[in-house]
Formats: C-alpha cells, sequence, structure tokens
C-alpha cells in the first residue's frame, strides 16, 4: 500500500509520485457519463414510488 | 419434511460449503482474503451487495410484517436509490482511491488513530450483535421444522457459514453470495406462483389484492408526519436516508463489497445495481406476505402461528384457550363469509353492493384482528412472555403447511440463503476490522501476509461463535427486522457524522471527530431512553449531533498536527 496523505477535506492522493494511480489503468468512465447515470437513478426511483402509489389507490 | 424436501436442503448446503472451501486458493495473501485482490466484476459485486442486505430476516420478517401490517413497510426502501447516488459521488471514490482495507482506516488518515479505533469498535460491537440477530432468524424455521431447540440449529447455521468463510476469505463470500442471491430469485418466484394459484375458485390473484386493498393492507404511502410512527413517508425518505447512507458507506460489511470491485466505476455500479432493484425486489417479498393474508381469508389459519407458545398457554389453561379458540373459528368463518360475499360484489358490477359488501368485510376483519389480539395477550399472560410476538412464525408456518412437495424444500434452501449470504459478509468485514483495524494497527505493524490472513481466519471463527451466542438470546426479540435494525441505529447515524465531517468540511479535526462520535452515539442513547420516537430518526440524531458537535468542538482547537499515515 502507498503512503497516502492530504490536506483535511480533500481527497487523499498518493504521496509517492511515482505511484501511478491504480484507477487509471482501469479506463474510468467520465464524470458526465456518471451524472446522467445518477439523474435517471432518480427519475426512475420517483416513477416507482408514483406507480407504487397508484397501485395503491387502484385496489383501495 | 419429505426426504425430497431433505434432500434439496442439504444438496444446498453441501453445494454451498463446498463451493465456498473451492476458494482458499486465491485467498493466499492479505489482499486476497480481504479484498479479493480487488478483480471482482460489478455484478458480481452487485449481487453481493444484494445478498449481504437481503437476510433471512428479509424473507421470514418482511412477510410475516406485510401479512399483519401490509406494505408500509415498503417505504423504508424508497430512499436506498438516492443514498446509493450520494455513495457513488463521494464515498466510493474516496474510499477505493485511498487504498484502504477498512472504512475506518480511512478515518486515520484524515484524522487520527483514536477516531479510527473508536469508529472501528462501534462497527464491531453493532455488527456483532447485527449478525447474532441474522442467524436467529432462520433458526426459528428450523426449530419448528425439526423440533430441535433453537440453540442447536443457531449453532448449525452459524458455525457451518463460519466454515467456509474462514477458509474461503471475501472470495467465498462473494461467489457463493452471487449463486445464493439466484436461489433466492428463483425461489420466491415459484412461491409468489404457487400461492397465487392456490385461491379457492372464483377468486383470481387480483380479487385477492382488492381484498387486502379493502383492509388497508396495500397501502405504499402513509403521510402522516408522526415521529413516533414507525413508517411513514417522511422517516421512509429521511430518517432511512441517514440509515442507509450509514449502511452502505460506514459499515465496512457493505464497504467492503465495493471494495472489491475492479475499479472505481465497477464499484459504482455495483451500488447502482441494487439503487434500481431493490425497491421492486421488496415489494415482491412483501407482496407474498400480502398473498398468505389473502389465502388465510379462506383457509382457517393458527390462532397463534408460534405453536410451542400455543401449546403451552393451551396446556396451562385448556378452557380458556379453548373458549378463546372457538371464538376465532367464529370470526374467521365470519371474515371468510363476508371475504368471498365482497369477491362476488366486485363482480355484479354494482356500485352500491360493493360498498356495503366492503363495509362488511372491513368490519369482520376488525372483529378477526380483535380476537387474534386477544389471543397474542392471552399467551403474553399465560406464558409469563411479556415480549411474545410471532410475526416471524407467520411465513414458515404458512410454507410448511401449505406449499407442495418440493416448494417446502426450496423455500428452507432460500432462507438459508439469505442467512449465510448476510452472516458470511458480516463475519468477513468483522475478521476484516478486527484484523486491519487492531491487530496489524496496535500489535503486529510489520506482519507478513501469511500472519494476517492467519489472524483473520481466527477472528472470522471468534466473531462466528459471538453471533452465534447473541442469536440464542435474539429470538424473542419480537420482528426481527425492527430488532437488526434497531441495533444499527445506535451507532449507524453516528458513525455516519464522523464521515461527513471527514468528507465535507475542512476545518474538522481529529478532537472534534472523536468527541463528536462520542457525544452522538450519546444522544442516540437518550433519545431512545427519553423520548419515544421511533428507531429510525436515531440515525438522524446520531448523525446530526456528531456532525454539529464535532465542527463545534474542531472550531474550538487552535492548531493541531495533520494525521500521517504510520
Amino acid at each position: 500500500m502507498g503512503v497516502l496523505s492530504s490536506a483535511p477535506g480533500e481527497p487523499f492522493q498518493p504521496v509517492n509520485p511515482n505511484e501511478p494511480d491504480q484507477t487509471k489503468k482501469t479506463g474510468e468512465l467520465p464524470d458526465e457519463w456518471w451524472y446522467r447515470v445518477y439523474a435517471a437513478v432518480i427519475v426512475t426511483t420517483v416513477a416507482v414510488v408514483a406507480a407504487l402509489w397508484a397501485f395503491t389507490e387502484y385496489f383501495s | 419434511m419429505s426426504y425430497i424436501d431433505w434432500g434439496i436442503v442439504v444438496a444446498y448446503l453441501a453445494y454451498v460449503i463446498i463451493d465456498g472451501i473451492r476458494m482458499t486458493k486465491r485467498s493466499k495473501d492479505v489482499d486476497g482474503y480481504f479484498l479479493a485482490s480487488r478483480s471482482l466484476p460489478w455484478w458480481a459485486v452487485g449481487l453481493s451487495v444484494m445478498a449481504t442486505q437481503l437476510s433471512a430476516i428479509t424473507i421470514v420478517g418482511a412477510t410475516g410484517q406485510a401479512y399483519t401490517d401490509g406494505l408500509r413497510f415498503l417505504q423504508f426502501y424508497y430512499a436506498l436509490p438516492v443514498a446509493m447516488v450520494i455513495l457513488c459521488v463521494t464515498a466510493v471514490p474516496l474510499f477505493y482511491r485511498a487504498r484502504v482495507f477498512t472504512a475506518y482506516e480511512y478515518l486515520e488518515k484524515r484524522f487520527d488513530a483514536k477516531t479510527r479505533s473508536l469508529a472501528s469498535f462501534c462497527f464491531l460491537i453493532s455488527r456483532g450483535l447485527g449478525a447474532g440477530v441474522v442467524i436467529a432468524a432462520p433458526s426459528v424455521v428450523l426449530s419448528i421444522v425439526l423440533g430441535w431447540s433453537e440453540v442447536v440449529t443457531i449453532f448449525a447455521i452459524g458455525m457451518t457459514t463460519t466454515l467456509y468463510t474462514v477458509i474461503g476469505g471475501v472470495q467465498a463470500v462473494t461467489w457463493t453470495d452471487v449463486k445464493q442471491m439466484l436461489i433466492i430469485f428463483f425461489g420466491m418466484g415459484v412461491v409468489f406462483y404457487v400461492i397465487s394459484g392456490s385461491f379457492p375458485e372464483g377468486v383470481s390473484a387480483v380479487d385477492g389484492l382488492y381484498l387486502a386493498g379493502a383492509v388497508e393492507k396495500l397501502n405504499t404511502i402513509e403521510w402522516s408526519f408522526d415521529l413516533t410512527e414507525k413508517y411513514t413517508i417522511w422517516s421512509g425518505t429521511i430518517a432511512a436516508l441517514f440509515l442507509f447512507l450509514a449502511y452502505f458507506g460506514c459499515d465496512q460489511t457493505q464497504v467492503q463489497r465495493f471494495l472489491t470491485a475492479k475499479s472505481v466505476s465497477e464499484g459504482r455500479t455495483s451500488l447502482l445495481m441494487s439503487a434500481f432493484l431493490k425497491i421492486p425486489m421488496q415489494f415482491g417479498i412483501l407482496l407474498i406476505g400480502i398473498l398468505v393474508f389473502v389465502f388465510y381469508q379462506f383457509v382457517t389459519p393458527p390462532m397463534v402461528f408460534n405453536q410451542v407458545e400455543n401449546a403451552k398457554a393451551r396446556e396451562t389453561r385448556p378452557a380458556e384457550y379453548a373458549a378463546l379458540q372457538a371464538r376465532f373459528d367464529e370470526v374467521h368463518a365470519k371474515r371468510g363469509a363476508a371475504a368471498v360475499a365482497f369477491t362476488a360484489a366486485q363482480d355484479s358490477g354494482d356500485p352500491t353492493a360493493e360498498a356495503a359488501a366492503k363495509s362488511v368485510y372491513a368490519s369482520a376483519n376488525a372483529e378477526f384482528n380483535t380476537v387474534r389480539k386477544e389471543a397474542t395477550e392471552f399467551i403474553k399472560e399465560t406464558n409469563g412472555n411479556k415480549k411474545f410476538n410471532d410475526v416471524n412464525y407467520v411465513f414458515p408456518t404458512f410454507v410448511l403447511e401449505n406449499m407442495p412437495v418440493g416448494v417446502i424444500g426450496l423455500i428452507i434452501a432460500v432462507i438459508f440463503a439469505a442467512s449465510m449470504s448476510t452472516v458470511s459478509a458480516e463475519l468477513n468485514a468483522l475478521a476484516t476490522a478486527s484484523t486491519i483495524d487492531f491487530y496489524r494497527r496496535y500489535f503486529r505493524r510489520a506482519g507478513s501476509d501469511a500472519e494476517y490472513v492467519r489472524f483473520g481466519r481466527l477472528a472470522t471463527f471468534a466473531w462466528g461463535l459471538f453471533a452465534c451466542v447473541v442469536a440464542t438470546y435474539a429470538t424473542n426479540l419480537g420482528s426481527l427486522i425492527e430488532v437488526v435494525n434497531k441495533f444499527g441505529s445506535f451507532f449507524y447515524g453516528s458513525l455516519l457524522g464522523v464521515f461527513v465531517l471527514a468528507f465535507l468540511t475542512k476545518r474538522a479535526r481529529a478532537r472534534g471527530a472523536f468527541f463528536g462520535l462520542l457525544i452522538g452515539v450519546a444522544s442516540v442513547w437518550i433519545a431512545s431512553n427519553v423520548t419515544k420516537i421511533e428507531f429510525l430518526w436515531f440515525n438522524v440524531v446520531g448523525c446530526v449531533m456528531t456532525f454539529v458537535s464535532g465542527y463545534l468542538i474542531s472550531l474550538s482547537v487552535k492548531e493541531e498536527k495533520n494525521a500521517t499515515n504510520n
């Protein structure tokens, strides 16, 4: 494991600059793509809760 | 149970143990044993996340709760997808890139060793107790099936799980989780199909839903803002959000799942898989409980589902018991007739007749509930068991008395699978925290991988034993799904508060985090003893008190040396 340190509140980065960030090797998806996924999760959740409410109303 | 059912259960157990033990060769070093060398695909991690959360308590307790209380419990899960999104933005990349083994290791990097140790200690206590409750749930089922004492069944389940977790480490935990989750999906699908087709002629599954809806069993949203009310839309979206943030983001049991993923993206995807699937899956499980309720409109249910307590009361006060049973049979027959009349009125298409029949049915159901409540009180009084609650016995009793040969064995295997998948992850996480946060941190800082793995195996075994002992005391604590959440809620909010301090503020200091955590836990303890607020809100209390007090104490600290990694 690399030695890690950072200022309080900031993301931790490897102290040793020669130690590569392991995540770069794996081809992470860009932030923009994730924002769209997060939006899809929230929209889907709202739709599911609305559908459940409709289900309740229909059978009451 | 028939030989076929026994065969299914034994085949399942043998397969899981052999499959878990096969993973030994990939668990030689500390990275492999605790983090699977960060090599697992998102779908395996995602199924493991779901399997870890879905315990036998979910199967046994939630179906029983739906039978007695309807779908209201579903509200508890509405905030889960939001929590997953927040964690994907914050905890997943921070923990993953910090290359930590435990979430608490991060706190030493951010604050100091004292805060890390306290947080890890809180986790060990709450999760150690929680693992005991998780083992207790299926032991209830087996004690009914086999007529064995619960102590024997507890140790049979607990130590079987401990065996493959000790040997195979996180690899065994994850890959058995995947298979166990598939067994659970299949088994619950089969039960759903069989119950749907078991109503009397002329009563369809849709008719059954109308019956449940008529007595408010299908309420999925409760709007009242009452802090003493257990499940409302507010406790489900606000208080449960804090619980899920704490459970998936600060509890090593779940943090360790996404730390085994190949990358940050795969870790995120694994959590979002749960975000998409959890509410529909939980709805399906609760719906099975609703269908059991409908089934018992037409078939006489036991007056009390716990047969051991039932028999004890019957023998102690036979005349009173017989009178109560006679009244129970009478109100059940009346309710059954009202249910048939309501279904017929609906088919007639006459709104006036339908409304009248609905009213009669609702009134008959209320009468039935009154007698059942009297029966429960009778058991409590006669047996001297003030905490008596038969919610956890509803589904197992239904399965054993009404499901066909083969399905019974499958459901027992499902309950085993759900329990073992959760317990194995918990034992593995408890062992990881014990090894990394205490043994390696304080006793053997420069030990070899073999030494840490050896200690990890020993810790897994010790925690398995501890959980079994706790389980022996947990079987009479009411609805087990609530008990496990209550255990967690005492510490979860405060742990979350510390991580919020770490993630969101630059000004927070070690002293503030440490004392903030203590103040948060103390606040929850006071709130639980002084107020009547429901346990879900303890998560909010703990988080807010830890954050506010931790931040204020930090402001009073003039200079503090940044923590360094040792």
